[in-house]
C-alpha cells in the first residue's frame, strides 16, 4: 500500500498549482480551469481522509462538490460567452474598465 | 504494484496539472485537464473509491470538460495570450503567500503529522454512498437540486440569443 | 430515529413553490397579456416567507434532518431579515425592470433563489449545507450582476464577481475538507480545537480553519479580500447591488458568527489577534477609500466594507451581548442601505446615467422629500445620534470596550469621524449646491415610496427606541 501522506502532498501541490493558475493567467477560461484544478485537489483530500477515517462521508461530500462544480461550470461558461460576445476577447487584464 | 501505479498516476496528474496552467492554447490546457482528471480517477480506484472514480470520469472528464471544449471552440480564441508574469505587486504578493502556504502544507505533511497507520478497508460503492446521500445528507441533496435549477436558468439568461425586437434599453452607457 | 420535520423549512418551501410557479405559468400567461403575474407571485412569496418567519418567533429551539438544520432564534431572526431584504429588492427592481425594459421573469426567479440560499445558510448547522446554501446564493448573483449583459460594465462586473467568487469557494471548500479530515465532523458546534473531537493533525486543522475564514472573508468583503467589491457594486444593476450589499453580507456574517461564537469559541486566543487586525484593516481601508470616490455606488461599496469592519468588531467583542449588538447593527445596516440604494436606483435614471455624487447637487430643490430621506440614511450610515446607525455603533463599541479591546474602539471611533466627511459631502452637495447640468424630474412610484417611508421610519425609530429590538435579539444571540 502506498503512503497516504504522499497522496495528501499531491493534493496540496495540485491546489497550489491551481491557485498559481488563478493568480497568474489572464485568460478567463484558463483561470476557470485552474479553479477546477483546485476543486479536484479538494476532492482528493476528502477521498484520502475518507479512507483514513473509514468514513464514507468524505466521498459523499465529494459528490456534492462535483455537483457544485457542474453548476458553476454551466453558469460560468455562459458568463464567459456573454463577455466574449460583447468584448471579443476573454483577457482579464484588458477588462479593466471598472478599475479606478 | 499498487505503489508503482500510485506514483505513476501521481506523476501523470501533477505533470498534466502543470501543463494546464502553462499552455498558451486554451484547448491544450483543457485536454491536459482531462488527463489530470483521469489520473485522479486512477488514484480514487487505488483507494477503493469506485463510485467516485466512475463519476469523476463521467461527470468531470465527460460532461464538464466537454462543456469547456465546446465553449473554447465556439469562441475561436487565438492562442496569443502570453502568461503575464506577475504584472502587479498585489499579484506578486498573493503568489508569494500561496507558495509559502504550499510550502507549509508540504512541510507539515513531511513531518508526518497525519497518522497514516490507521488504514481502513473502506470501499466506496454506489449503494453505500446512496444510503448516506438519501439519509444523512438529504437536506444538502435537496438544496443541490435547487442549485442545478438555478444553474439552468442562469445559463439560459446569460447565453440566450438576443430577443428579436431589441428594446430601447440596450443603449450604450 | 432521525427527525424529518420539514415544516422548519416552510419559508424556503413557499419561496421555491413561488419561483416554480413563475417559471411554469409565466410563458402561457404572457401570451394572454396578463401583466403583473410574476411580480404578484413573487410578492406573495416574500410576504408568505415573512409571515412564516414571524410566526416562528418565540418557539423553542428545534432541529431537523438529523441535526443538519437548526431552527433557533438566530435563524428565525435572519429569515425575517432576508424576507424583508427580498421584499425590498423586489419593490426596488420592478420600476427598474419596467424603466429599462428588461426581461423580468428570470430576474424574479433568480432573486427568489438567492434569498432561499441566504435562508438556507442562516439555518444550517453544518458546513456542507452551509456551503450549498452559499452557492445557491452566489450563482444567481453572478447572473444578476450581469443581467444586462450587453452593457460593458455589467458583464465585466459579472465575470469578475464569478471568477473571484468561484476562487473563494474553492478556498472555502479546501478549508471544509481539512476540517472534516481532521475532526471527522462538520457540525458548526463541534469543529473546534478543544471541543472534544480529537483532530488527526493540528496544523492541518488550523490551515482548514483559516481557509474557511478567508473564504467567508471574500463574501463579507473584508480587507484584504475586498478588491472585487467596488467594481462589482458599480457594474451591477442597482437593485442587485442592494441585494449584494445587504443580503450576502448578512448571510456570510451570520455564518461567521455561528462559527466563531459556537464551535471556534474555545480557540479564541488564537484567532482573536488576526480578527483584530482584520477588523482594523477593513474599517480603515473602507473609510479611506470611500473618501476619494466620485461614484455614489462605489462610495456606498467602500462604506459597506467599512461597516463590515464594525461588524467584525462585534465578533471580537463576543459574548451574548456582543452578538446581540452585531445582530442589531445588521438590522440597522440593512435598513439604511436598502433605503440609500432605493434612492440611488430612482435617481440614476434610465440607462444608469446619473451615478456621480455631483449628480446629487441641488437635489433638495428638485426633490425635497428624496433629499431629506437620503440625508437621514447618510447621517445614519455616518452614525449621527437619533438614528439606528448611531445606536448600533454605540452598542458595538460598548461591548467591545467591555471585552477589553480599548485600542480597537479608539481606532473605530477615529474611523467613524473620517466617515462623517464623505457622507456629509453628499448632503452638502444636495442642499448647498446648485443643480449641475440638466436632470429629468424624478417621479417616485408608490411602491418605492412606501418602501422609502418604511425604511426612514425604521431608521429613526430604532435610533430613538432601540431597546425592544435589542431585548428580542438577546434571545437570538445565545447560539447553540
Amino acid at each position: 500500500m502506498f503512503d497516504y501522506n504522499h497522496a495528501l502532498i499531491l493534493a496540496f501541490m495540485l491546489f497550489t498549482l491551481g491557485t498559481a493558475g488563478v493568480l497568474l493567467r489572464r485568460s478567463a477560461l484558463v483561470v476557470f480551469m485552474s479553479i477546477e484544478l483546485m476543486l479536484n485537489a479538494v476532492n482528493l483530500v476528502l477521498v484520502v481522509f475518507s479512507r483514513l477515517r473509514g468514513d464514507l462521508d468524505g466521498q459523499v461530500i465529494c459528490f456534492f462538490i462535483m455537483a457544485v462544480a457542474a453548476a458553476e461550470a454551466a453558469v460560468g461558461l455562459a458568463i464567459i460567452i456573454a463577455f466574449f460576445k460583447r468584448k471579443k476577447h476573454v483577457d482579464l487584464d484588458r477588462a479593466s474598465l471598472l478599475r479606478s | 504494484m499498487e505503489t508503482v501505479l500510485f506514483y505513476l498516476f501521481a506523476a501523470l496528474t501533477l505533470a498534466s496539472g502543470l501543463m494546464v496552467i502553462t499552455r498558451r492554447n486554451p484547448v491544450a490546457s483543457a485536454l491536459y485537464l482531462v488527463l489530470c482528471f483521469f489520473g485522479l480517477a486512477g488514484i480514487y480506484v487505488l483507494m477503493d473509491a469506485y463510485f467516485l472514480a466512475a463519476i469523476q470520469i463521467a461527470v468531470y472528464a465527460g460532461a464538464i470538460m466537454v462543456l469547456f471544449l465546446f465553449v473554447i471552440m465556439l469562441l475561436r480564441l487565438e492562442p496569443t495570450e502570453l502568461p503575464s508574469f506577475m504584472n502587479s505587486w498585489s499579484k506578486r504578493l498573493y503568489v508569494a503567500v500561496t507558495l509559502v502556504l504550499g510550502g507549509v502544507f508540504l512541510g507539515l505533511d513531511l513531518m508526518r503529522t497525519v497518522n497514516t497507520g490507521a488504514d481502513s478497508a473502506l470501499t466506496g460503492e454506489a449503494g453505500a454512498i446512496a444510503d448516506r446521500l438519501f439519509n444523512r445528507y438529504l437536506l444538502p441533496f435537496e438544496v443541490t437540486a435547487l442549485l442545478l435549477l438555478v444553474a439552468i436558468v442562469g445559463a439560459v439568461v446569460m447565453a440566450r440569443r438576443e430577443s428579436p425586437k431589441p428594446t430601447a434599453s440596450m443603449e450604450e452607457v | 430515529m432521525t427527525n424529518w420535520n420539514v415544516s422548519l423549512l416552510a419559508p424556503e418551501i413557499v419561496l421555491s413553490v413561488c419561483a416554480l410557479l413563475i417559471m411554469l405559468l409565466d410563458p402561457p400567461l404572457r401570451r394572454k397579456r396578463l401583466a403583473g403575474f410574476s411580480e404578484s407571485v413573487a410578492l406573495v412569496g416574500f410576504l408568505g416567507a415573512l409571515f412564516l418567519g414571524l410566526m416562528r418567533i418565540g418557539l423553542p429551539v428545534d432541529s431537523s434532518f438529523g441535526g443538519f438544520l437548526i431552527a433557533d432564534a438566530l435563524s428565525t431572526y435572519l429569515h425575517i431579515l432576508f424576507a424583508v431584504i427580498g421584499l425590498s429588492v423586489l419593490i426596488m427592481s420592478i420600476p427598474w425592470l419596467r424603466r429599462d425594459g428588461v426581461r423580468q421573469t428570470e430576474f424574479l426567479v433568480l432573486l427568489i433563489f438567492a434569498v432561499i440560499g441566504m435562508m438556507i445558510m442562516s439555518c444550517s448547522a453544518e458546513m456542507v449545507t452551509m456551503f450549498i446554501g452559499l452557492e445557491l446564493l452566489s450563482l444567481p448573483l453572478y447572473v444578476l450582476a450581469g443581467y444586462l449583459r450587453n452593457r460593458e460594465r455589467t458583464i465585466e462586473a459579472s465575470l469578475k464577481y464569478f471568477l473571484l467568487g468561484a476562487f473563494a469557494s474553492a478556498l472555502l471548500l479546501m478549508g471544509i475538507a481539512l476540517q472534516w479530515g481532521t475532526y471527522g465532523t462538520l457540525h458548526l458546534s463541534s469543529v473546534a480545537p478543544g471541543s472534544g473531537a480529537a483532530p488527526l493533525s493540528l496544523p492541518l486543522a488550523a490551515a482548514g480553519f483559516w481557509l474557511v475564514v478567508v473564504g467567508l472573508g471574500f463574501k463579507v468583503s473584508a480587507v484584504p479580500f475586498h478588491f472585487w467589491t467596488a467594481d462589482v457594486y458599480e457594474g451591477s444593476p442597482t437593485p442587485v447591488t442592494a441585494l449584494m450589499s445587504t443580503g450576502t453580507k448578512a448571510a456570510a456574517m451570520a455564518v461567521l458568527l455561528r462559527l466563531m461564537s459556537a464551535g471556534f469559541a474555545p480557540a479564541a486566543i488564537e484567532w482573536m489577534p488576526v480578527l483584530w487586525w482584520l477588523a482594523v484593516l477593513t474599517m480603515s481601508v473602507g473609510n479611506l477609500m470611500a473618501l476619494v470616490q466620485a461614484n455614489i455606488k462605489r462610495m456606498l461599496a467602500f462604506s459597506g466594507i467599512a461597516h463590515a469592519g464594525y461588524l467584525l468588531l462585534a465578533i471580537c467583542a463576543g459574548g451574548t451581548a456582543g452578538n446581540a449588538a452585531l445582530l442589531f447593527y445588521l438590522a440597522g445596516y440593512t435598513v439604511m442601505n436598502l433605503g440609500a440604494f432605493a434612492i440611488v436606483g430612482l435617481l440614476e435614471g434610465k440607462g444608469e446615467r446619473f451615478q456621480s455624487i455631483y449628480d446629487y447637487s441641488g437635489l433638495a430643490k428638485r426633490n425635497p422629500w428624496l433629499a431629506a430621506m437620503m440625508t437621514i440614511f447618510l447621517l445614519s450610515l455616518a452614525g449621527i445620534p437619533a438614528t439606528v446607525g448611531f445606536m448600533g455603533k454605540f452598542f458595538i463599541f460598548t461591548e467591545t470596550l467591555k471585552a477589553g479591546h480599548i485600542g480597537l474602539v479608539v481606532i473605530a471611533l477615529l474611523n467613524s469621524l473620517v466617515s462623517v466627511y464623505y457622507y456629509l459631502r453628499v448632503i452638502y452637495l444636495m442642499y448647498m449646491k446648485d443643480e449641475w447640468g440638466e436632470k429629468p424630474v424624478c417621479r417616485v412610484p408608490a411602491s418605492v415610496g412606501i418602501l422609502l417611508a418604511f425604511t426612514t421610519l425604521v431608521t429613526l425609530w430604532l435610533g430613538v427606541a432601540p431597546n425592544r429590538l435589542l431585548d428580542a435579539l438577546m434571545a437570538a444571540a445565545r447560539i447553540f
